[in-house]
């Protein structure tokens, strides 16, 4: 193979290109680290400080000791794994009828569902509000859903409306329609009706594109704030993200403890992309498939 | 996968059990939902509930707070229209035309006329939480902005503490430190340039004798006074300033000023023994032209429209308003009690609180009125067009007053 | 989706209903309801506590309203060059990783951390970064013998250093997919395009490019779909200051609604937003997806 002078200045310049692009991408994580480990004076000093001159471990203790973190990581954590979950089987199930099942009115049906990932949370807001308060039979609510306070503070009121996620339904239709067709001439061959065939064929051959929708919903719900502010009160429901304004009040932030708060809270994400990178990436490209 | 789901299924039930099943208890439940997140004043609280359940065993506070500003109202505005706002609630002065408008608050001025302790509320204080003849909210606590200066380098350049505008000019044009290239390195005297509420030119409006609402609470944007303020700050910003928002850390709190308008509360860890400016920093009444003035905020107790409980919660208010709980919070967050009979004690606590008790006689707040949330939208738009577009004073303050006109129209 | 069925099998109509029935029970009470909601509340002047039906005077408001035009050409300089630099970046950056590389696996790593951080703490490090005094950037250029730049301070380039941000945290993902879909392009037609004396440069633009039109197109029109809901950032690094450089759509329906409580000129507001990226993505939708 012949490498024309061409060819090596575009590796140079693709290596040059990515050099910089780590660096843009690593020098704030840097920082982050670093401030995390300095004193409030270092952080406000003119001079450039990278290393701090002792480090200050102390920050992150007492960013963890600021309320009761634990009880945090608890809620979180408790909220995000329930909500992949539902979602998944669901987003998986529809996209699958999207994909796989002709019946009338299945685009215009979709086109709609793709309205979803066009209308941002604030919008929402209040109706979503009255309707978790107004749960039938939760939260002392009668059976019209008057009189107690429905799932506000539960849980359940702050999984619910993030159970129902259009790009999950998008995605997962996309992954499903790269399957060849013989499969479903084999499923029925087979004898098994539209559910046995997603649950036995499809569904156990879904690990990437549910891997990948598992990661993005996730990483969504973990790090979701104006939800768990309006629908949580007190302590014991906040959430990781809520808890990191405790950092930051009207003219005054304590960046130290908040840059340490803010690395401890990433780290069930930091962890989920490490071990999932690979199937979260093939699934992901499911969503280009053309359609 | 058929195990997870029905995992899932079986948790999420059993949550919505719990949540059902912790509904029917004995003691009475009040929430309650408090402005401003920091740890200081959460610490506080939850002495003062601790306290006030030991001796009420038959109520309990359901205690929450959020951030100042946007966070706050979304809150609660979400919390009221699903109608279930909190049954007591600690707010600034912003809200109370407005929500008092929507019904948000109750009046209580049964409870307060019933009140052995009524007279023994600060008059100015008492004002604040009245609204068209009615008392709707108690204040516990006053936010004055104090002028902090750095008392090291006033000395080390043999200057007084000014108490004009003139002489807040040439002190901050004489403290403020540039590099070769011009550049402002250290501040002489830094306000805002962005923030949610930029009540500093409130202090300088306020200290040529402004205001900005007349006898029938409408809306007055236009003046000499604010035409003087604006331009005097336009004269001299640009000399001395390092531009910062009023959300994020001031500059003399982190070293980078001489002086600046701030509010008391900020300036706490400052001021704290062991700060590496413990010693170095006074606190004074803002310089003015004419009209001793500053701006103070006002955080009240409110009844809330949904309180489940009115008798529990004055109990409560009452609680919080008794000579041994505001004695604490002074203690505990270096805030000016709200109770005349306390002001000598609170004196005799630290050197500078007279000073702060000054700032807080001083003191006016933000305009009582149903357009006030607009209010602090258009003047903060006022603030920067004029400090940092082209436009002149005269003819931003018309425009904000129009634009403030048309707001009322909705 | 060419080959459309006559008739439809009614067993399988059912069955597509059937399993449709969860998701859409969620989707109908927390996408179209509150839709619908909006849409009423619009043509009200609804504040939280009473609505009262106005017509069309909240829309007829918006365009008297600075602060609201301010918001639309920012949100759509936004998207444009977010979606813009995203895509190029991204195809940019996984084509030069997309060979054999010591450290590929740390530099994906790497480049995902922004992402994988919240928008709240992104919106923290860089409001620390950017700060005119103490910010790193300003230290920084100084040391350089610079003067430092009032970032967020100053109209010019308050709106720049937001789209900065935004392209910081998501050009990892954008990345990531761009990688997976060049890793699949099959080896035999670079082989070709090699022994047709194809330079490198010359097989990025006409054998990996064609070759993941459909990679660009996702990833331009869900970077597309994320900028018009810029929401967070704003809250946090601006408030849509200076003089409403940077204020967004989705900020004035909060500050309006939440703030202000006019909910109805907000739900006006929000209508608006919706009609445009549905004719956006119309549009993207015609020329991004035709050529497949």
């Amino acid at each position: 193979m012949k490498k024309t002078k061409a060819d090596r200045r575009f590796r140079v310049l693709s290596a040059l290109f990515v050099t910089l692009l780590c660096l843009m991408t690593g020098f704030p994580l840097v920082m982050t680290i670093s401030v995390s480990l300095q004193t409030m004076s270092e952080v406000y000093s003119p001079d450039l400080n990278l290393i701090p001159d002792a480090l200050q471990f102390v920050n992150y203790k007492t960013a963890m000791t600021t309320g009761s973190w634990a009880r945090y990581f608890q809620n979180s954590l408790t909220v995000t794994v329930i909500t992949v979950v539902i979602s998944l089987v669901i987003n998986a199930m529809s996209g699958f009828v999207f994909a796989r099942i002709p019946f009338r009115g299945r685009e215009p049906l979709f086109m709609l569902i793709l309205i979803g990932m066009m209308i941002p949370a604030q919008v929402t807001l209040i109706p979503v509000f009255l309707l978790i308060r107004s749960v039938p039979f939760a939260g002392g609510n009668n059976w019209l859903g008057q009189g107690g306070t429905g799932l506000i503070n539960t849980y359940a009121g702050l999984i619910i409306p993030y159970i129902a996620g259009s790009f999950g339904v998008f995605l997962c239709r996309q992954f499903y329609m790269g399957f060849p067709t013989e499969l479903d001439d084999a499923a029925r061959i087979d004898g098994c009706g539209r559910l046995g065939q997603f649950f036995r064929i499809y569904l156990p051959l879904s690990g990437p594109v549910l891997a990948s929708l598992a990661v993005l919903k996730f990483t969504g719900t973990w790090n979701e704030y104006t939800w768990p502010l309006v629908m949580t009160s007190g302590d014991a429901m906040k959430t990781v993200q809520l808890a990191l304004g405790a950092f930051r009040n009207e003219g005054e932030v304590f960046w130290n403890q908040l840059m340490a708060a803010t690395l401890v809270s990433g780290v069930p994400i930091y962890l989920l992309f490490f071990f999932a990178q690979k199937h979260f990436v093939s699934g992901l490209l499911a969503g280009s498939v053309k359609g | 996968m058929k195990k997870i789901i029905a995992l899932a299924l079986a948790l999420v039930l059993a949550l919505s059990c719990a949540a059902v099943a912790s509904a029917d208890e004995a003691p009475v439940e009040l929430t309650f939902q408090r402005i401003g997140s920091d740890a200081a004043e959460h610490d506080y609280w939850s002495w003062v509930i601790e306290e006030f359940e030991k001796a009420n065993p038959d109520v309990k506070i359901l205690y929450d707070d959020a951030a100042i500003g946007a966070d706050m109202d979304t809150k609660l505005n979400t919390l009221f229209a699903a109608g279930d706002g909190p049954d007591l609630i600690g707010h600034g002065i912003l809200s109370v035309a407005s929500r008092v408008e929507q019904g948000h608050y109750l009046p209580i001025d049964d409870y307060f006329n019933a009140w052995s302790g009524k007279d023994n509320l600060m008059p100015s204080v008492l004002a604040n939480g009245t609204y068209k003849g009615h008392v709707y909210g108690v204040g516990y606590s006053s936010t004055p902005f104090v002028f902090a200066y750095r008392s090291d380098l006033l000395e080390a350049a043999n200057l007084a503490v000014p108490k004009t505008w003139d002489e807040l000019a040439s002190t901050a044009r004489a403290l403020t430190e540039k590099n070769e290239k011009g550049e402002i390195t250290f501040s002489g005297f830094c306000f805002p340039s962005a923030g949610g509420n930029l009540v500093e030119l409130d202090v300088f409006v306020y200290g040529n004798g402004g205001a900005y609402m007349d006898e029938d609470s409408n809306p007055i944007m236009t003046g000499d006074e604010k035409v003087e303020a604006i331009n005097f700050l336009k004269g001299l910003l640009p000399d001395v300033n390092i531009a910062y928002s009023a959300s994020d850390t001031n500059p003399f709190v982190k070293g980078q000023a001489a002086m600046t308008l701030i509010n008391n509360v900020a300036l706490t860890g400052m001021m704290a023994e062991g700060s590496e400016y413990a010693g170095k920093v006074g606190i004074a009444l803002p310089p003015n032209n004419g009209t001793e003035a500053t701006f103070s905020g006002c955080n009240m107790l409110f009844m809330g429209r949904d309180c489940a409980d009115k008798d529990a919660a004055w109990r409560f208010i009452e609680f919080v308003m008794t000579e041994e709980s505001t004695l604490k919070r002074a203690e505990m967050c270096n805030i000016p009690v709200t109770l005349s009979s306390l002001s000598d004690e609170f004196v005799a606590m630290d050197p500078w609180n007279s000073v702060r008790i000054d700032c807080v006689e001083h003191g006016i707040g933000m305009p009582r009125a149903v357009w006030s949330p607009s209010f602090q939208t258009i003047r903060n738009e006022l603030v920067q067009n004029v400090l940092f577009g082209d436009v002149d004073a005269e003819t931003a303050l018309k425009d904000a007053q129009e634009k403030l006109e048309f707001e009322l129209d909705y | 989706m060419n080959t459309r069925p006559l008739r439809y099998n009614r067993r399988d109509t059912l069955a597509a209903w059937l399993m449709l029935t969860p998701f859409l029970i969620f989707f109908a009470l927390f996408v179209v309801y509150p839709i619908i909601m909006n849409f009423y509340y619009s043509f009200t002047n609804y504040d939280l506590n009473r609505a009262k039906w106005v017509g069309l005077k909240n829309y007829r408001r918006l365009f008297k309203d600075t602060a609201f035009i301010m918001a639309l050409k920012n949100t759509s300089i936004y998207a444009l060059f977010s979606v813009l630099a995203l895509t190029i970046l991204g195809f940019l950056t996984a084509s030069a990783l997309n060979r054999e590389i010591r450290g590929l696996r740390f530099i994906r790593t790497l480049m995902i951390f922004p992402y994988a951080t919240s928008m709240t703490a992104v919106s923290m490090i860089w409001l620390m970064l950017l700060d005119p005094s103490t910010g790193l950037i300003n230290k920084a250029l100084r040391l350089m013998g610079l003067s430092g730049v009032d970032w967020l301070f100053t109209v010019r380039t308050a709106l720049p250093c937001l789209i900065f941000v935004n392209i910081w945290k998501n050009i990892g993902y954008c990345m990531l997919i761009f990688l997976a879909g060049m890793q699949s392009v099959p080896v035999e037609i670079y082989e070709a395009a090699t022994v047709d004396g194809a330079s490198e440069g010359q097989k990025l633009v006409h054998v990996t490019a064609p070759m993941v039109r459909p990679v660009t197109f996702f990833v331009s029109i869900t970077t597309l779909l994320e900028s018009f809901k810029t929401f967070e950032q704003v809250k946090l690094m601006t408030g849509g200051d200076p003089l409403y450089s940077t204020t967004t759509i989705v900020h004035q329906i909060y500050q309006r609604g939440f703030t202000e409580f006019k909910m109805g000129y907000a739900a006006a507001m929000s209508v608006v937003l919706l009609l445009i990226v549905l004719i956006v993505t119309l549009i993207n939708v015609r020329f991004g997806g035709r050529a497949e």
